[in-house]
């Protein structure tokens, strides 16, 4: 997975691991948006770093829904310095549904979803840059040939 | 669960992203899941033969690149157990199958039972045979976990050998790196 240094436009190795509990102390709310961990233990929890390195680039929490074969994305963030018109690297959060994608396909195969619920100005924003699905609902979301999209997208 | 506010434009990458669960009820979230579920079992029902089996082949692809990446090899889900899964999701005689491959039932038998374990001209051919979805080189890491695994916990390889050897060095065993 690689992700773009907006500056330059080089690609940079990123890698998804799981979140560790000594993470915590690093998510702060105000890096990162949000107390990560009130999530933990009612999600699971990943982060996305450069290969190798420690700082964390951007956090996901997601939850399982076996009996929809879907996988529900909580929470995304990005770092503060990775966020809006002047931030460091692009494709962050991209890299991390295609994640959450690749989990869901690994588990359900062609029956795979992934599925999230944006804050209302963003809707647009996740229907045209990831092909979302929206049938009027709150919920968006990632199936068949979208969510293989973004695999192929974000995850070569 | 507080968030900042998101600016009223749309920003050019989404700020802090998405948050659910927690900002619909109950009975918005129920709502909006069925209606969901009612559209893919509609969706589901039409897909094409193509879209099946590519979402198959990236399902059987991560799979194995799970084992791989797993620390502990599970001995269950060896070469063979991922073969079998690939010639099933193809639809396809095993006979037929062998052929497309160049190799005779028996041979693709003894891979899929793992009484044997393929060279590196099946691997290619397992690659060019899924067009690319499944390379030769992630056939190749499952099968060099599996005879990690083998070479490590073969006692009877060892029995065997010891026969063979002799004059073994000799070393204080206190100080002896742990085995593996």
């Amino acid at each position: 997975m690689t992700i773009i240094e907006v500056r330059t436009g080089d690609r940079k190795k990123v890698e998804i691991k799981p979140i560790e509990r000594t993470d915590f102390k690093k998510l702060t709310k105000k890096r990162y948006s949000f107390p990560w961990k009130e999530w933990q233990g009612k999600a699971e929890l990943y982060k996305l770093c450069f290969v190798g390195a420690d700082d964390i680039l951007g956090v996901m929490a997601f939850t399982d829904v076996p009996g929809d074969q879907r996988i529900e994305i909580n929470l995304l963030a990005v770092s503060i310095e990775n966020k809006g018109s002047g931030k460091v690297y692009d494709g962050i959060i991209g890299c991390l549904i295609a994640y959450a994608c690749s989990k869901a396909a690994e588990k359900y195969n062609k029956y795979a979803c992934v599925s999230l619920v944006p804050k209302t100005v963003l809707r647009e924003h996740y229907i045209k840059k990831y092909g979302m699905r929206d049938i009027g609902m709150r919920q968006l979301f990632l199936e068949e040939e979208s969510l293989a999209n973004i695999i192929l997208t974000y995850r070569p | 669960m507080n968030v900042k506010k998101v600016k009223n434009s749309l920003p050019v990458e989404p700020e802090y992203e998405i948050m659910v669960g927690e900002r619909l009820s109950p009975e918005e979230y129920e709502k909006s899941v069925r209606k969901m579920n009612e559209y893919r079992k509609r969706t589901q029902e039409n897909m094409s033969e193509k879209v099946r089996l590519t979402l198959e082949l990236m399902s059987l692809r991560f799979k194995i690149e799970g084992c791989i990446k797993d620390k502990e090899f599970n001995p269950q889900l060896n070469f063979g157990h991922f073969l079998r899964q690939y010639v099933d999701l193809l639809n396809r005689k095993r006979k037929v199958f062998a052929s497309e491959i160049g190799i005779n039932e028996a041979e693709l038998s003894q891979f899929i039972n793992n009484h044997r374990l393929p060279n590196e001209s099946i691997l290619v051919r397992l690659e060019i045979h899924s067009s690319n979805s499944l390379p030769a080189i992630i056939w190749f890491r499952l099968i060099q976990k599996e005879k990690e695994y083998i070479l490590l916990t073969n006692k009877a390889i060892r029995r065997e050998q010891k026969k063979n050897v002799s004059n073994k060095v000799n070393i204080s065993t206190k100080l002896q790196l742990p085995a593996y």
